[in-house]
C-alpha cells in the first residue's frame, strides 16, 4: 500500500507545478543589510554532497528583530 | 484499438489538466515550521477557498512584499471570529478576528516570522493548504501526513 501511494506521489511530482514558499525565521543578532552563508544540510539536489544557503536580514514592520531571507544556494 | 488508446489518452491528459488546476508541489524554504516541515521538504498542496480553512491546517498564504518570497508557509490558529491569540495581540487591536483576517503561526517557536510580528493575514491571501509531504530522502516515495 506504501509503495503504491509513494508511486502515485512520484507520478502527481512529476505532472504538477512546483513553486516555493517561505518558512520564514527571524534573524536575532544579525546585521540588517548583511549577509552570511548558513549550515551545510542535506539536499538530494546536490547528490552526495550537501547544500547551504546565502541569507540576509531585512526590516520587516512591526518585526523587531528583521525578517531573514534566502538570497543564494550551492552545494557544500 | 486506436480508438480506445485515444479514449484513454484523452482520459489522461484531462485528468492532468485537473490535478494541475487543483494540486501543487510546495518546497518549503526555511526552518520556521520545524519540526513539523524542514527546510528544503516539498510538500504537495491543495488551492482552498477561504471558506474551506480549518485550524491547525498548515497554509500557503501570499507574502507581504517586504518579505522577499511569492509565498510563506505557516500554521492557521485562528479564523474571523475567533479570539486573538495571546502572543499575538500586541501587535493587533481586536480582541477578536476581523472578517477576511486569519492568524498564522510557525511551529518552530519564537524563530517564526509569523502573526507574532505581522499581525493579520487576508483570508484572501491564502493560496492552498498542505496534504502530505514527499520525504526528501525518497524524493517522492514516501509520505508523512503533515496535518
Amino acid at each position: 500500500m506504501k509503495i503504491i501511494t509513494g508511486l502515485a506521489d512520484l507520478a502527481l511530482a512529476w505532472v504538477l507545478p512546483e513553486d516555493s514558499a517561505g518558512a520564514v525565521v527571524k534573524c536575532y543578532n544579525r546585521p540588517i543589510g548583511g549577509y552570511w552563508w548558513g549550515r551545510c544540510y542535506y539536499n538530494p539536489a546536490c547528490g552526495s554532497r550537501s547544500m547551504k544557503d546565502k541569507y540576509a536580514c531585512n526590516w520587516g514592520p512591526g518585526s523587531t528583530f528583521g525578517v531573514r531571507t534566502t538570497l543564494a544556494r550551492k552545494c557544500c | 484499438m486506436r480508438w480506445m488508446l485515444l479514449v484513454v489518452g484523452g482520459a489522461l491528459a484531462l485528468l492532468i489538466v485537473r490535478l494541475r488546476a487543483t494540486y501543487s508541489v510546495i518546497r518549503v524554504d526555511g526552518d520556521s515550521m520545524a519540526p513539523t516541515l524542514a527546510d528544503g521538504d516539498r510538500v504537495l498542496v491543495r488551492r482552498v477557498a477561504g471558506p474551506a480553512l480549518r485550524r491547525g491546517q498548515i497554509a500557503v498564504v501570499r507574502a507581504p512584499p517586504f518579505v522577499g518570497e511569492t509565498f510563506l508557509i505557516k500554521r492557521i490558529v485562528g479564523l474571523p471570529g475567533d479570539p486573538v491569540p495571546p502572543s499575538v495581540a500586541p501587535v493587533v487591536a481586536e480582541e477578536r478576528i476581523p472578517v477576511g483576517n486569519v492568524v498564522l503561526l510557525g511551529d518552530n517557536g519564537e524563530d517564526s516570522f509569523d502573526s507574532r510580528d505581522h499581525g493579520y493575514f487576508p483570508l484572501a491571501d491564502v493560496h492552498a493548504i498542505t496534504r502530505r509531504r514527499l520525504s526528501p530522502g525518497s524524493a517522492g516515495l514516501s509520505v508523512k501526513e503533515t496535518a
